[in-house]
């Protein structure tokens, strides 16, 4: 959920999607669902001659599983608070898995 | 990655949208998609039928990565262009003659590029969004009750910059060694198990752990309690 609500805040930034096929695509992230698949308008294909196909392509739809790397601009992202939050969620991830177990003992 | 050739039109449970008149081609070229037919956006995969030829082809919405409206000049060459994760089957006992396909993709994947021309070039926008609310409908089978595996993922992804392998293989399950499950314990009254360093770790952890004053409380308002 974390990346879901970070890329929220991302929508009208300029980012390059990069897919695992290689393709990277250029473009305005329009927006963004839960299993991060991306809307970006106003697309250019990054290494043009290699993808003829997309040239008249304005708007996309990017299946998340797909995504290799996300691009974005680093003044339009705050790292420390980023990194913060991703600290807090990775704790609160681990605590609800220990508490599943206490619960066990208490009662016994 | 699923693509199905069909030689009769399968049960369509819920179609979103569908276009009849509307031609197909692929890139590279492919007899089994060719033509005209009739388009169906359906909430378990995109399915296009020729009653012409009797034939046509499925696809699931994981093999698409991409798709999306192309529009020329004019609205004349508009088209919903799909890019796949895959190659496109031939029909059997047709070899690609199309010297292409080992020259220009010799990058690691090659996949097929389908375009569908609607008769009606005003149904794209309508056909987009039910492609897009469809390929949204279904995840990858891997990607459920993932959450917690794709932060480790993302973690090392900040880190290091090795588990791109583990990216790519879709795999968020780290490596930490053998072990026999039925060591773990389980329940309360297998405590008993515990090592002298299990029973320290034990009440180190309990003098740790901040409870949360909501859910975990039974009886803190009776919203927990068994139904009388």
């Amino acid at each position: 959920m974390l990346f879901y609500s970070f890329f929220k805040t991302q929508v009208g930034q300029q980012v390059t999607i990069e897919l695992k096929n290689d393709l990277a695509i250029q473009g305005t992230l329009e927006s963004v669902d839960q299993f991060l698949n991306f809307k970006l308008k106003d697309i250019r294909v990054v290494d043009e001659e290699r993808y003829p196909h997309m040239l008249s392509v304005k708007n996309c739809f990017i299946r998340g599983s797909v995504v290799r790397y996300v691009q974005l601009l680093p003044s339009t992202v705050d790292t420390a608070l980023l990194q913060d939050a991703a600290r807090r969620e990775a704790q609160s991830t681990q605590q609800m898995q220990q508490q599943a177990r206490p619960a066990n003992v208490a009662t016994a | 990655m699923a693509i199905t050739l069909l030689s009769q039109l399968p049960a369509l449970t819920h179609t979103r949208f569908k276009t009849a008149g509307a031609r197909v081609s692929c890139d590279p070229p492919s007899s089994s998609a060719d033509g005209v037919g009739t388009l169906y956006v359906d909430e378990k995969r995109l399915v296009f039928f020729s009653s012409d030829t009797d034939s046509g082809f499925s696809i699931d919405y994981q093999t698409i990565v991409i798709h999306a409206i192309s529009r020329g000049a004019d609205d004349a060459g508009a088209h919903l262009y799909c890019q796949l994760d895959g190659p496109f089957p031939e029909c059997a006992g047709h070899k690609a003659a199309n010297g292409r396909q080992s020259d220009s993709d010799d990058d690691e994947d090659q996949f097929a590029e389908i375009k569908f021309f609607p008769e009606d070039p005003q149904h794209l926008d309508d056909l987009f969004k039910a492609m897009s609310d469809c390929a949204a409908l279904n995840p990858d089978a891997n990607s459920d009750g993932d959450d917690s595996g794709s932060d480790e993922n993302g973690y090392c992804e900040e880190q290091a910059g090795d588990s791109e392998s583990n990216s790519e293989d879709g795999h968020a399950v780290q490596y930490i060694g053998d072990f026999d499950p039925a060591d773990f314990i389980t329940s309360a009254d297998q405590l008993v198990r515990l090592t002298p360093e299990g029973k320290a770790v034990l009440a180190h952890l309990e003098s740790v752990i901040v409870y949360s004053a909501t859910a975990a409380e039974p009886g803190i308002d009776g919203r927990f309690d068994d139904a009388e």
